[in-house]
């Protein structure tokens, strides 16, 4: 139970630095696109401000936002394929990738359409978002596959 | 010895007295109470004033007394967010034509989305007659934040209109094609002037006068000059020298840092692009503005006041040419205060936020 816990909060770490990654990049490539000097430097250190800004400076740190989601819905998959016969590194990709939406759809609802996370203001930032949550549920899968829980 | 000790208590009288020169001794009135949510005022006289209140009304103070029962005939507003019954401009030639401007979102018909649109009407009594839309953002957002909804007039009888980012909208404020985070300039019937900066452009919607504005929530005109204040994300609220055809820079330069925490720009300045006169990091929440030339406060004549919510209070800038040289906080003793405004005799006027919001004149003791 422990090493479950581990591994579905380590998942929503990698799906955070991925989020920011999303972020940080369409954001500079934005910023490029007004031909604004972006050279590999800037990248990288605009990269770790937006990891330490968006997870210790926000009024809602995006770890605990993405984990919440991402953690429910992992899980509740891993309860319901108990009962199924199945491979399951494709219903926790199901599942990281519905999470990410989940939240993408849930914030602007529960903020009057307001979108906190800029990356995702478009639909092609929505979609790799979610596909940051397909690799963190993918991640996971790896991560029981390891311990033997995922064996048809 | 005896000379050091004189010449020592003149020093310290004359401090005293240069101290005291920079103390105002002034008093509250509370001339309007109980009210909700004022958000913009306009001065008739010293005893007639308009304010509205951002759930939809506009009252008026006449003869010094707030009349219970608000404007009749304002147009239906959506008072959602940030969004409501919003600026409010007396027309150049008040006194005689009794016209007034009115900024305020309002929903489009049959669909989810709002936008800012301007109105012109005459105030007859207590009731709004001749009302025409002269004005409406484009395009409607799906937002209820960032309308700017400020106004001011130009020398010339042209009308600046300031429009926010729409908070999801940010990037658009770099492009010509629409109206977040632009200041726009019409005529006071609506028609477009022929001189704007964009007017020739194809790829510009003509009414813009300048663009690169995030939320402008205060505009002044002091002998021709224009000021512009606006409300950063996270630290970045901007007092700018607004002039034709410039680019503000929001978002691609800025001093703040997106709520969420992230870079919104590593970029500060850029060629093409104006820098502020005054920015503040953190964030006041800046709501108001004024350039006080009357001389009832004598030691405040030619400075450019600014009403801030966070914390509320008033930062006095001292201006010289169109540097800010000093800043002061005063008036920190009241809740936060939404806009600020000065009577014809030289008394301040400031709207307090919120439900309950008042009105107070500041006077000298």
């Amino acid at each position: 139970m422990i090493r479950t816990f581990f591994d579905l909060l380590l998942a929503a770490l990698v799906v955070t630095i991925l989020v920011v990654v999303v972020s940080t990049s369409s954001n500079l490539l934005w910023l490029s696109s007004l031909n604004m000097p972006i050279d590999f430097n800037l990248v990288t250190s605009t990269f770790l401000k937006d990891v330490v800004g968006m997870n210790f400076n926000s009024q809602i740190p995006l770890y605990l936002l993405i984990s919440i989601p991402l953690i429910l819905f992992l899980f509740c998959t891993k309860l319901i394929s108990r009962k199924i016969w199945m491979n399951r590194t494709f219903p926790y990709v199901l599942a990281g990738g519905m999470s990410m939406l989940f939240l993408m759809i849930f914030l602007p609802f529960a903020l009057d359409n307001l979108e906190p996370i800029s990356g995702s203001r478009t639909n092609i930032g929505k979609l790799c978002m979610t596909i940051c949550g397909c690799l963190g549920g993918y991640i996971y899968s790896l991560m029981q596959t390891s311990k033997g829980e995922n064996e048809i | 010895m005896k000379y050091n000790k004189l010449l020592f208590v003149i020093l310290i009288s004359v401090l005293t007295l240069f101290i005291r020169s920079e103390e105002v001794d002034y008093n509250y009135t509370v001339i309007a109470e109980g009210l909700d949510r004022p958000w913009s005022l306009a001065v008739i006289d010293d005893r007639n004033i308009i304010f509205t209140e951002l759930s939809g009304s506009l009252r008026q103070i006449k003869d010094g007394e707030l009349l219970l029962a608000p404007v009749a005939g304002t147009p239906e507003v959506l008072f959602k967010g940030q969004g409501g019954m919003s600026g409010v401009v007396l027309d150049p030639d008040f006194q005689n034509n009794k016209v007034l401007y009115l900024a305020f979102s309002a929903r489009d018909e049959g669909t989810r989305t709002n936008t800012l649109k301007v109105i012109r009407a005459v105030l007859s009594n207590n009731e709004l007659k001749d009302i025409k839309e002269i004005y409406s953002a484009f395009p409607s957002r799906n937002t209820a934040l960032h309308y700017g909804a400020k106004m001011v007039f130009m020398d010339d009888g042209t009308l600046l209109i300031t429009n926010g980012d729409g908070f999801n909208y940010r990037e658009k404020a770099q492009t010509l094609d629409n109206h977040f985070g632009k200041i726009v300039r019409i005529n006071s019937d609506g028609s477009l002037p022929e001189d704007n900066p964009f007017s020739g452009n194809s790829n510009a919607l003509p009414e813009i006068w300048s663009y690169g504005h995030r939320n402008p929530q205060g505009i002044i005109n002091y002998q021709g000059n224009i000021y512009g204040l606006e409300h950063g994300p996270m630290g970045g609220d901007e007092i700018n020298i607004i002039k034709p055809g410039n680019n503000y820079g929001w978002p691609a330069i800025t001093y703040g840092k997106d709520y969420n925490g992230s870079i919104i720009s590593p970029f500060t300045e850029m060629k093409g692009m104006e820098q502020p006169i005054k920015y503040w990091v953190p964030s006041i929440a800046p709501s108001g503005m004024m350039l006080y030339d009357k001389e009832l406060f004598p030691e405040w004549t030619g400075s450019i006041f600014v009403s801030s919510m966070k914390p509320g209070s008033v930062r006095r800038l001292e201006l010289e040419g169109n540097q800010i040289i000093e800043e002061h906080i005063i008036f920190d003793d009241l809740s936060r205060i939404r806009d600020i405004a000065f009577l014809p005799n030289g008394s301040i006027l400031l709207a307090t936020d919120g439900s309950g919001g008042e009105i107070i004149k500041v006077q000298p003791n």
